[in-house]
């Protein structure tokens, strides 16, 4: 027995060439976006050897540091945060190393608050006895710049504005503080 | 008579003493009141809070996150609220102090448009592909089959009484 035949009945659902064309145009310029923001933002994650981008620190007190500025001397920058525990023990090394090298003009050490409230900031400032510049990373930009995972995270920038070294988590000791600075 | 007259101004004047009394406790008690409760309350903070998020923690609100840092953030929109700040003062000064991130529905501007134009077009599309493919009228249906002409049924229809011919 034979049936009516059956072509053509799924002749319908093929899609227009403007939406096919229009679809594929689209997610290529999707896709092309994508790259671009991502490559923009902060997934470009800064390597040992890279030049640092200038950036500039308002400090708690108002006066502005730009990084540019400090080309010729090493510059250590710590990331720290008034509610992170291991930060506080680290802040009291770190400015024990810093009163070694302010004498020696060997190098300048920036502190860069993330996420934190003023408030909470200058209390653990004054409670830590620390002097060395201190300031909001205002709109988390200098955090980004460094792909920060945490606080405490430490940089060293050497003399020709490149990062010479990385501390990711708080450090152990004053002579790992010592050593740290050596990397220039 | 006179004796009526004496004590009724006493009492007149101890009923005015009396109420001035009331008053002045009343007033006392509303001002201590005041004074204890928490002001702004915590509904009023957490309702900001709602619309920031941690700025340590991933995608959790300020309201519910109970780290150090989101207790401080939460203070400090006391703070703001009891300086008179209102809720769009105080958003725009985190915003400011830590960047857009830290809000939970992202402004429509710049790239975040992307945010709210994919799903919407992502909608679209869903739509016109189910209504390409699925919403076929039977007037349609109809339309796609091939039309059975005159001669193939003469046929089909001769060939079928043949073949039950040949069944019997």
């Amino acid at each position: 027995m034979t049936l009516p035949p059956e072509e053509g009945r799924n002749s319908h659902r093929t899609l227009p060439l403007w939406v096919k064309v229009g679809s594929f145009g689209v997610t290529v310029a999707f896709l092309l976006l994508l790259v671009l923001v991502l490559n923009h933002s902060q997934l470009k994650v800064l390597k040992v050897g890279e030049p640092v981008p200038d950036f500039t620190l308002v400090t708690f007190g108002g006066s502005k540091v730009q990084l540019s500025s400090l080309r010729g001397q090493t510059v250590l920058v710590n990331l720290w945060a008034s509610w992170c525990v291991e930060c506080q023990e680290e802040a009291q090394s770190l400015e024990t190393v810093w009163q070694e090298v302010q004498a020696a003009h060997t190098a300048v050490f920036l502190g860069i608050d993330y996420a934190d409230t003023e408030k909470a900031a200058l209390q653990f400032i004054q409670e830590n006895g620390v002097t060395y510049s201190n300031g909001p990373d205002l709109q988390a930009k200098i955090s980004s710049l460094f792909h920060i995972t945490g606080v405490p995270e430490t940089y060293l920038i050497d003399a020709a504005g490149n990062l010479a070294a990385i501390k990711i988590g708080p450090f152990s000791s004053l002579d790992e503080i010592r050593a740290f600075l050596q990397q220039k | 008579m006179n004796r009526v007259k004496s004590f009724s101004r006493k009492l007149l004047w101890f009923v005015l003493a009396l109420s001035f009394a009331i008053e002045a406790a009343a007033l006392f008690n509303a001002h201590a009141d005041a004074q204890t409760q928490p002001t702004p309350s915590d509904d009023q903070v957490n309702a900001i809070a709602s619309q920031l998020l941690c700025p340590v923690c991933a995608n959790i609100p300020l309201d519910v996150c109970q780290s150090t840092a989101c207790n401080e953030w939460r203070d400090l929109i006391r703070e703001k609220l009891a300086q008179g700040w209102t809720e769009k003062q105080i958003k725009q000064y985190f915003v400011t102090q830590y960047g857009e991130r830290v809000l939970v529905v992202p402004p429509p501007q710049g790239l975040n448009w992307l945010i709210y134009l994919i799903p919407i077009a992502i909608v679209i599309g869903a739509a016109y592909f189910s209504l390409h493919f699925f919403r076929r009228s039977p007037r349609q249906v109809e339309l796609d089959l091939p039309e059975a002409t005159s001669v193939d049924s003469e046929k089909f229809k001769e060939k079928l009484e043949r073949d039950l011919k040949e069944e019997k």
